[in-house]
């Protein structure tokens, strides 16, 4: 809902930008000369600059966003928690960023039990960003226990794929 | 909450976070859910007929699964407060002390009382087996537990309103099936309605009063 209302918003302020820059074209003033328009800059190699939006897809611990779990456990493993500084960080430099951290369970045992596991493991995420310079505001946590498995197989190695929490960038910047 | 006679629905809670695990009080009045709204699972009783919520469990711990006893007075919830979940037991009022009920094994969740409070079906799991188990409280206190499914994933046992069946989910394939056992374990029979995925069974309270 919120993203469709944004985009909508900017969608709406993009057609008043172009009805502007229309008006602008009409206006019978001396246009100055045509300068020849130069080349697009080519995006800077993503580099250490933590406000470049590239760096999210090319920076390994940016664009790795899945926290896995031991069974019926919410500790962040070790394997895991270099990922979770780098997004801290990425939001810590970018405070308009935001993100949904989205708890998962295997399929064993009872569904609401899950609910809270999955909760749970969204939570550690969270307190493991909070801790490396995220702020509250920016993060929303959201559980599905059980019920949204990647892999559906009924045995050890799928339901270690299904043990985990997925960060969803909302906005990036 | 959907009203059945009338066909007419109300949205009773939606608080941040988990909004889950509704139980109608024996008497229909309240409601046992499990919210999640101050930053972990615990469970509320809602007064339906105001919407007043009373916090009757709360630990730092998951507190889930509410189930009520017959009488009305207490409600029996999953928690894993003391490391692993097990079930236990709170005065519905709140304000009590919370006791343990189940004792056995590293995994005991989602219990479900018979009418006569004597049998909780539960959940009773290890790392590669669940099954439904039922603890049986006619003759001590502690009572004995007696498995009555086989697994791997059995989950959400439901009594018979006579007490003498439990209906449960089981997985078969990649599909949730209908299984129906007696509370003794002796029989055990798939209950089959053509395709589709069986999940959280519950008997219905059409019963002639």
């Amino acid at each position: 809902m919120n993203t469709s209302v944004r985009a909508l918003l900017i969608a709406l302020s993009c057609a008043v930008a172009v009805g502007c820059a229309k008006k602008e074209e009409v206006r019978p003033e001396p246009t100055p000369a045509p300068t020849p328009t130069p080349t697009p800059t080519p995006t800077a190699p993503a580099g250490d600059n933590w406000t470049d939006v590239a760096l999210l897809a090319s920076k390994p611990c940016l664009v790795a966003r899945t926290a896995y779990f031991d069974y019926d456990a919410s500790n962040v493993r070790s394997e895991a928690q270099e990922m979770i500084r780098c997004h801290a960080r990425w939001l810590q430099n970018n405070p308009g960023a935001r993100m949904t951290l989205e708890g998962n369970a295997d399929e064993r045992g009872s569904r609401e039990y899950n609910l809270g596991l999955g909760e749970r493991r969204g939570n550690a995420v969270r307190d493991l960003l909070l801790a490396n310079g995220a702020s509250s505001a920016q993060i929303n946590v959201v559980s599905y226990g059980e019920e949204r498995p990647v892999c559906t197989m009924s045995d050890d190695s799928c339901w270690s794929k299904n043990r985990r929490t997925e960060i969803v960038y909302t906005v990036k910047q | 909450m959907h009203e059945v006679s009338t066909g007419s629905r109300r949205r009773l809670t939606s608080y941040k976070g988990i909004n889950g695990a509704p139980a109608f009080s024996p008497d229909g009045r309240q409601m046992a859910l499990t919210l999640s709204k101050d930053g972990n699972p615990d469970i509320y009783v809602m007064d339906i007929a105001s919407g007043r919520l009373n916090r009757v469990a709360s630990h730092y711990s998951i507190d889930t699964e509410p189930a009520w006893m017959p009488n009305g007075q207490e409600i029996l919830f999953t928690s894993d407060r003391a490391g692993k979940p097990q079930i236990y037991r709170v005065s519905a009022a709140g304000g009590g002390s919370v006791s343990r009920v189940t004792s056995v094994g590293d995994y005991n969740t989602r219990a479900n009382v018979s009418f006569d409070g004597r049998k909780i079906a539960m959940v009773q799991g290890n790392k590669n087996v669940y099954r439904i188990a039922v603890l049986d409280r006619e003759r001590s206190d502690t009572g004995t537990v007696r498995v009555i499914t086989s697994g791997p994933l059995d989950e959400s046992p439901s009594f018979a309103p006579n007490a003498s069946m439990v209906l449960y989910a089981a997985r078969e394939g990649n599909r949730g099936v209908l299984y129906a056992a007696s509370a003794d374990g002796l029989v055990k029979q798939k209950l089959t309605f053509g395709d589709g995925d069986v999940r959280e069974p519950a008997w219905g309270p059409f019963r002639p009063r």
